[in-house]
């Protein structure tokens, strides 16, 4: 069935004309103005607080998304510094601390230069605990050869590099030459 | 006729914050709700309650307002439903709602308003206000706010077949009481005339 028909079918016009005339009630005034206010107030609150949050929300979520990233980075940042903290106890090698030393955190900076300056001092100790043993037992002190199988050729050539080790101010290891030179060719004297 | 866009376009501009456009809206429907709840609850106190509830609602649910229907059909839902949480609050309100017109005597408060109307409409307004909770809710839905069947069903949560016997029930009873009033009042004119 057409729904206009359907409509008509039911519909009364002399009951829907009675209805009309009947029907002229109108809200009290007060009922306006107590529905108007609420609705201006629920306005006013939400703009006051959720509404002023909502105008802000992208700008918050933006901080909120910066914070959390910012989080991320420290909590990886103290897991690598402790990672350098047990190299620089002697469980690795420098390139833990290396790797570390490349993070820009200026914790993971301090602490690689750290392990930088402990590995220095190391070296140093060790140097001067091999220049510092007896020299006269050549089987246990071997230094690096000053001078090469060339300069040792002849007495006299072996002396000049003797003699160069000593301007260049490497006493130690001159005297070292000196020493094997004259083991080497006792009769030997040098020119003046 | 109102384009139901225009409420909805008024409503998204109370939702945005508004307060003018949603007097608009409330000029426009105020009345006809006012009269709806009025005739459905047949108390002008517990109407006037369920009045400021509809729209109070109305007006807390802006910031979830979506268009999914007219505004009508979203006010009216809200009121109905205003209504039979009444009714359920309120179990005073079942009092003489299923009593035929007919066979029941006129309210002795009413008789006052009925010496200033017409006779028919008087009876009209009265069995109106005698008819069952349901079938006078889809009149008033169909006369008040202009309601198609589909949307009455909508918002009355009742089959569309249930709504439109409703209706006809409805009307086919307000039409009797009318009718009635004119036969008596012609068949008092005939015994004066006949004295």
């Amino acid at each position: 069935m057409n729904p206009n028909n359907e409509h008509s079918s039911i519909t009364d016009a002399t009951v829907s004309a009675a209805y009309r005339e009947i029907a002229t009630e109108i809200p009290p005034s007060r009922l306006d103005d107590i529905v108007l206010r609420n609705a201006a107030d629920e306005t006013r609150q939400t703009r006051g607080i959720a509404g002023y949050l909502y105008s802000f929300r992208r700008p918050l979520a933006f901080a909120a998304t910066l914070v959390l990233a910012l989080g991320i980075v420290l909590q990886f940042d103290s897991v690598l510094t402790g990672t350098a903290l047990n190299s620089s106890n002697g469980i690795s090698g420098p390139g833990d601390a290396s790797a570390g030393a490349g993070n820009t955190s200026a914790v993971v900076d301090a602490n690689a230069k750290h392990i930088q300056e402990q590995m220095k001092q190391s070296e140093r100790n060790m140097t001067e605990d091999l220049l510092r043993q007896p020299t006269t037992d050549t089987t246990k002190l071997k230094p690096a050869r000053s001078c090469g199988k060339e300069r040792r050729a002849s007495a006299e050539l072996w002396w000049a590099c003797v003699t160069d080790l000593e301007r260049n101010g490497r006493h130690d290891a001159a005297a070292h030459e000196r020493e094997l030179l004259t083991n080497t060719y006792p009769d030997f004297l040098p020119a003046e | 006729m109102r384009n139901p866009a225009d409420d909805t376009a008024l409503m998204l501009r109370y939702k945005d914050g508004d307060t003018s456009a949603f007097e608009v809206l409330y000029r426009r429907h105020n009345d006809a709700l006012y009269r709806y709840l009025l005739r459905l609850c047949r108390n002008q106190h517990t109407a006037e309650d369920l009045y400021q509830e509809t729209w109070s609602k109305i007006v807390r649910s802006r910031s979830r307002y979506q268009p999914r229907a007219k505004f009508t059909t979203f006010l009216y839902r809200v009121a109905h439903n205003c209504f039979i949480d009444s009714i359920r609050r309120n179990k005073r309100h079942d009092v003489e709602s299923v009593a035929d017109p007919d066979a029941t005597a006129h309210p002795a408060d009413e008789q006052a308003v009925i010496v200033d109307k017409g006779k028919a409409r008087a009876r009209l307004e009265s069995a109106l206000l005698l008819l069952p909770d349901e079938q006078r809710d889809v009149f008033l839905l169909h006369e008040e706010a202009g309601l198609s069947l589909d949307t009455i069903a909508f918002v009355t949560g009742a089959p569309r077949e249930t709504v439109k016997s409703r209706l006809r029930y409805a009307v086919r009873k307000l039409k009797n009481a009318m009718l009635d009033a004119t036969m008596n009042s012609v068949e008092g004119k005939q015994g004066r005339l006949q004295e």
